[in-house]
């Protein structure tokens, strides 16, 4: 392993140190040790001290001094070692062995040769573009994969050994640099961190490549922004998945999904084993934004929720914005997934992935110069493993999903142009008796055009639509339930940049047509009669601008405004009601033309951090968000059919005040990270269902539900270590949602259903060698909220009566499970042509009956009496093995 | 691949999807009282009935429930008290001095040991509509054991009628001989149950057409062995309000849940009983009063395919009789030797 330097990045210029008189300090430091005591001199006086953590004693030791200049001081404390100390620059330090020999002119070739060795990275690039003839020059840098070339999202940029900016969604920053030499770190997950060294001259364009990080251990499995930056970044909440270390994640069957790893963040949680959707700090899971590049799903879930639809061949980064998010995204009460696709290599490229349930390949290829084309594909075959059973309920079943992938990057000069399909398909059958299809269709395309140095544009366009089927098979009743969601989306979003200001602004605007259901006979034998709600109509718009300003060394903020606005569109027929929204009130229908309602409602975003120290952070964040259309199920979770319902004349837009606050920690070598953040959302209009509600194919679909007001709130606690031969994370997330809607529970406040107080993650990776690694994740969450008997009693007539408690009373069991992994033959070996692995997974190590469901039924005892019983969809160890491929 | 194929199928074969948890125990349980009560109005002859249990989780628990003192209450605060005929039954027949007229409010008043007193909301008795005629069809033999006969009523709901939701009891007699196996036939049983009693048929007389003659199947039955010496169908018809309708609808999804994933959830019962004297005392039923109108017909063998007899059924393994009734037909639940009076 190299040697890691505590602090990587070091300002180096070739300039006397001023002769200005040093500054003095006092200070009082009791059991404390060296290390301690630097990084509180450093991030309180403003000064630079640069050190190998390995150098430093480890001892503990007290110091006083008052009014002692910072070179004395620093001496004294390192007194009675072996390290020396220089001053090379106004502010400037060096503790070292052996530093003090070196002659004050020679020092910098002294760092700039110790970072080499440190990092084998450093280099001397001359930028010496426009002449320039003092001050700040702009570095325009594009960060790219090495190998793949494609743009890299979000790569952490310091200067200074701070972090100031992060590559925009093109790759891109802007830097302004000293003349002379500038020492510019970027680090990305994943990747190596590069150190460079520009000997600025004048402005100039440089295209920087990361290469992907050949030591695994010092991969994480999830981590904030990037390795050791969780402190540095400007917003709390912000999490990106690692996308290489999917494979190394335990799954159920082996399928790499990234939503598993979204799932072990702070803060989100699942209603159970193979439950579609997530839940993001107490919100419903109709309440996270899931983007595709620019495209929004409404339908992320193979398999009924055992699996996502993304393929993580095709993903290069998965962002998960869980707090007060930036103001480009809207339309959602609770989250963000913001996924975005890979472009494609310039050269040739095929991998694939088989595992027991499903086959991947991924071919990535130059069609022309400067056009590359990538496919992904991912089809099951499920089918087989049902026929294998005799059962005939099973044998009579069955399952299966594909999906397909492609995108074609065209670049010409400034602009690059890409065109994108996606398709993916899901079909359940259970015995001949119910079955679901449902399917998801994505064209989008995306013009990217760089006009200045500082102004980007980014223009999308897509279309969309998402169709489910819910069948029932049985004879005199068969029968079809259709829901669609069809939307075209434009958005164009202008990125610039203004001093140290970097803005965002955009305009979006979405047009939804909506079958909220239909009926249909499935057989000519069918007795069921044709029922088909009208299509509904609605366009979502919102403009914003977003905007980092680095106030000081000391704050940063990100402030945002975005501005939404919803017409609900006829022709529609509605209800009139004469009083509140039930049957009984129902007065006549009336039908409306044009634009029914509108809504504007304006949201302020906000985050502010304060640095406590260059590794600490205190951050606060303020998110108004909206919601404009929900889902509307009654049961555990959402099936694929569950009707979107838009808000209209009667329903109101969701909105909640979100709040956060969080103290961020990070170890200097970026090794240890440590974090705690609270929020708190206070939600408005939000709806639940009355008892025994009719959802399915109603045309006055506000007299089964009722609104209300909710609240969540909760505090996160997590700690990673990311290098080292073992290495991982855990999270403990402790939580409360609530409900208070008048006509459920009396009008009290009641849980919902998805709350889940407790919640831990556990992740450990070990790394004996460098082609073996083995992964273990452990989860627990709190039984959920239940509706449950709590009394009984057979009626004169000899009917057995079960008597339910008030909504979401009780809780069901527990729920954790321990995975494990092992992961063999992963080369890093760059020239090899073919590199395969294998993969295996133990699922459910101990077998937990991890309950997805609880229901009650009679007891088959010869008097009935309530019984609860456990739906385990996955009750048992399952073992799964998965081949990995990759040709260059 | 395939060998790993099938270590997954196994694994899978081993698993137990759905298993009885210990969730539902003493700790979440609750005790309440259950009213059932109802005043009737036939022809000129009004009654009230109530039914009184407390109930327990453990059914076996749940028991009828005597009380003090059981009365009816008109809104001028007269009152009749209620017989109790059997153990949380009690019942009352109109008197000249407390008669139950159309149009007059009525509430129930229960007095229990220990001081409780727990009263319903005032519920009015209105008429409902008579049965025009009452009949069946016979669809042919069944396929798949589906329902080949639909018990009809016509009737008209006139546009003036306060309460326009009807609810229907479907009641059958049926004969049944008891024949053991190798035996000659025996001793004839009658025997009378209330036909879906898992399910309370009710119709929002609102959203159809008024003042004109509907027909309607008020039920859906497979023409089996219970026909097969003919049969008696007796239907009453009732009006409710939509609390009422609330109340059964709710019932009814008590009553049916077969639990499973995309079941709607359940949910309160709704009650008009409140307990005046403690209002942390659970309790819960409903109380309505209604004119009810009867029809009653035969459906003969014939008429209905002539459906084979349940007797005699040849023993086996575990039984010289499986089914008790070939043996003796007095072993189901309403079996009387004794014809009933409409019997012919």
């Amino acid at each position: 392993m190299k040697k890691i330097y505590l602090l990587l990045f070091i300002f180096i210029q070739y300039s006397a140190i001023a002769q200005t008189p040093e500054p003095e300090i006092s200070v009082n430091y009791k059991d404390q040790t060296l290390s301690t005591i630097l990084e509180d001199i450093i991030s309180k006086y403003n000064v630079t001290v640069f050190y190998k953590s390995g150098e430093l004693p480890q001892d503990i030791m007290s110091v006083s001094a008052k009014n002692k200049p910072i070179s004395e001081l620093l001496k004294e404390l390192i007194s009675g070692t072996k390290l020396s100390l220089v001053q090379y620059r106004q502010g400037y330090y060096l503790i070292g062995f052996g530093v003090d020999v070196v002659r004050r002119d020679a020092i910098n070739e002294e760092i700039l040769k110790s970072q080499t060795l440190a990092d084998f990275s450093g280099k001397t690039i001359k930028l010496n573009g426009i002449p320039i003839k003092s001050g700040k020059n702009i570095l325009n840098g594009v960060i790219r994969d090495a190998e793949t070339k494609e743009e890299i999202i979000g790569a952490a940029i310091s200067l200074n050994g701070k972090v100031i900016t992060v590559s925009d969604v093109y790759g891109k920053m802007l830097l302004n640099l000293n003349k002379g030499m500038n020492a510019v770190q970027i680090s990305y997950i994943g990747y190596k961190t590069l150190l460079l060294n520009f000997d600025v001259s004048g402005q100039a364009d440089y295209t920087i490549r990361l290469e992907k990080e050949s030591q695994i251990l010092d991969e994480v499995v999830i981590s904030a922004i990037g390795a050791g930056n969780t402190a540095k970044e400007t917003q709390a909440g912000v999490s990106r998945v690692d996308i290489k270390a999917l494979e190394r994640i335990p799954t159920f069957l082996g399928e790499r999904d990234v939503i598993k790893a979204v799932l072990l963040n702070p803060g989100v949680s699942s209603v159970g084993d193979g439950a579609s959707g997530f839940n993001v700090r107490g919100g419903n899971v109709d309440q996270n934004l899931v983007m595709q590049d620019d495209a929004i799903l409404f339908n992320s879930s193979h398999a009924l929720g055992f699996f996502s639809t993304f393929n993580a061949d095709m993903i290069k980064t998965a962002t998960l914005h869980k707090g007060a998010f930036n103001a480009q995204y809207g339309g959602r009460l609770s989250s963000v997934l913001d996924v975005q696709t890979k472009d494609g290599s310039d050269k040739f490229k095929l991998k694939g992935n088989i595992n027991v349930l499903s086959t991947t390949g991924t071919v990535e290829m130059p069609l022309f110069k400067n056009t590359s084309l990538i496919m992904s594909g991912r089809t099951t075959y499920s089918d087989l493993i049902f026929k294998i059973f005799t059962q005939p309920e099973i044998k009579n079943s069955s399952a299966g999903f594909y999906d397909l992938n492609t995108k074609l990057n065209i670049k010409a000069g400034k602009t690059t142009i890409s065109l994108s399909g996606y398709y993916s398909a899901d079909q359940f059958k259970y015995n001949n008796s119910f079955g679901f299809d449902y399917s998801t269709k994505i064209a989008q395309a995306t013009i990217r055009t760089l006009f200045s140095d500082n102004i980007t544009n980014r223009l999308s366009l897509v279309w969309s639509d998402y169709k489910s089927n819910q069948s029932d098979f049985e004879s005199q009743l068969s029968s079809v339930f259709t829901t669609n969601i069809n939307y075209v989306r434009g958005h164009n979003k202008l990125s610039f940049k203004i001093g140290n200001i970097m803005a965002d602004a955009g305009i979006n605007t979405t047009l939804y047509n909506i079958l909220p259901g239909e009926f249909k006979p499935l057989t000519p034998e069918s007795i069921r009669a044709p029922e088909k709600l009208a299509n509904e109509k609605g366009m979502e718009s919102a403009v914003y601008l977003s905007t980092e300003i680095p106030v000081s060394n000391l704050f940063e903020f990100l402030l945002g405004v975005r501005v939404n606005h919803f017409s609900s569109l006829g022709p529609k027929e509605i209800y009139k009601y004469n009083g509140d929204f039930t049957e009984e009130n129902i007065i006549g229908t009336e039908i409306l033309n044009g634009t029914i309602k509108t809504f504007l409602i304006p949201e302020v975003r906000a985050s502010m951090k304060l640095n406590l120290s260059a590794n600490s952070s205190f951050k606060i964040g303020f998110g108004q968000t909206s919601q404009y259309m929900n889902q509307i199920f009654n049961t555990d979770v959402p099936s694929p059919s569950s009707q979107w319902q838009m808000v209209n004349h009667i329903f109101k837009p969701g909105q909640a005040n979100n709040y956060s606050a969080g103290f961020f920690l990070g170890s200097q070598t970026n090794t240890w990270e440590f974090s705690v953040e609270a929020y708190k959302r206070d939600l408005l209009n939000v709806y639940d269902y009355k008892d025994y509600a009719r959802l399915f194919v109603n045309p006055h679909i506000e007299t089964e539900l009722l609104e209300g007001i909710g609240e969540s709130k909760g505090i996160e606690f997590s700690m990673k270590k990311n290098k080292g031969v073992l290495n991982g994370f855990v999270s403990y997330t402790y939580s409360a949602t609530m409900y208070k809607i008048d006509g459920v529970n009396k009008g009290n406040w009641y849980f919902a259903n998805y709350d889940q107080p407790h919640n831990v993650s556990l992740i450990l990776n070990y790394q004996p060698i460098e082609k073996t690694t083995f992964t273990a994740s452990f989860t627990f969450r709190s039984g959920r909220p239940t509706t449950a008997p709590v009394s009984s009693y057979i009626s004169f007539d000899g009917v057995y009566v079960p008597i339910y408690s008030e909504r979401n009373e009780l809780r069901i069991p527990d729920t954790h499970r321990l995975d494990l992994s092992a992961n063999f033959g992963k080369t890093h070996n760059r020239a090899a042509k073919i590199k395969t692995s294998w993969t295996f997974t133990i699922y459910n190590v101990y077998a937990r009956k991890n309950p997805f469901s609880v229901f009650y039924t009679n007891s088959t005892r010869d008097v009935p009496t309530p019984q609860a019983n456990r739906l385990a969809v996955i009750g048992t160890l399952f073992p799964s093995l998965s081949f990995n491929i990759e040709f260059d | 691949m395939i060998r790993i194929i099938l270590i997954f199928a196994v694994t899978i074969s081993l698993s137990r999807c759905i298993d009885p948890i210990n969730l539902l125990n003493s700790e979440n349980a609750k005790t309440m009282l259950v009213i059932d009560a109802k005043i009737s109005k036939y022809k000129e002859i009004g009654k009230i009935a109530v039914d009184l249990i407390q109930s327990s989780l453990d059914t076996k628990r749940s028991f009828g429930f005597i009380a003090d003192e059981v009365s009816v209450i008109n809104s001028s605060g007269n009152k009749l008290l209620l017989n109790r005929n059997e153990i949380g039954r009690y019942s009352a027949v109109e008197t000249p001095a407390f008669k139950f007229t159309y149009g007059e409010k009525y509430k129930i008043r229960i007095a229990v040991t220990g001081g409780d007193t727990y009263e319903s909301a005032f519920a009015e008795l209105s008429q409902a509509p008579l049965i025009s005629s009452a009949g069946f069809k016979y669809t042919g033999i069944a396929q798949n054991k589906t329902n080949n006969l639909l018990v009809t009523v016509t009737t008209t709901i006139n546009s003036n009628l306060k309460n326009k939701i009807l609810k229907w009891d479907v009641i059958k007699s049926y004969q049944l001989t008891e024949q053991p196996f190798g035996s000659p036939p025996g001793k004839i049983c009658y025997v009378t149950a209330k036909e879906d009693k898992r399910e309370i048929r009710t119709l929002d007389g609102r959203n159809i057409e008024n003042n004109v003659p509907i027909s309607l199947a008020v039920t859906e039955k497979l023409a089996d062995y219970q026909y097969a010496e003919g049969a008696y169908i007796t239907i009453i018809q009732e009006a409710i309000d939509q609390n009422t309708q609330k109340y059964f609808i709710a019932y009814n999804n008590l009553v049916q849940r077969e639990g499973n994933l995309f079941e709607t959830p359940p949910g309160a019962l709704p009650t008009n009983f409140k307990c005046i004297s403690d209002s942390t005392k659970l309790v819960i039923g409903y109380f309505y009063a209604t004119q009810q109108d009867t029809a009653r017909f035969f459906i003969s063998p014939t008429s209905v395919g002539s459906p084979a007899k349940l007797c005699p059924v040849p023993p086996n393994e575990a039984s010289n009789c499986p089914i008790s009734q070939c043996c003796n037909c007095l072993n189901v639940t309403g079996s009387s030797r004794i014809k009933p009076p409409f019997w012919r």
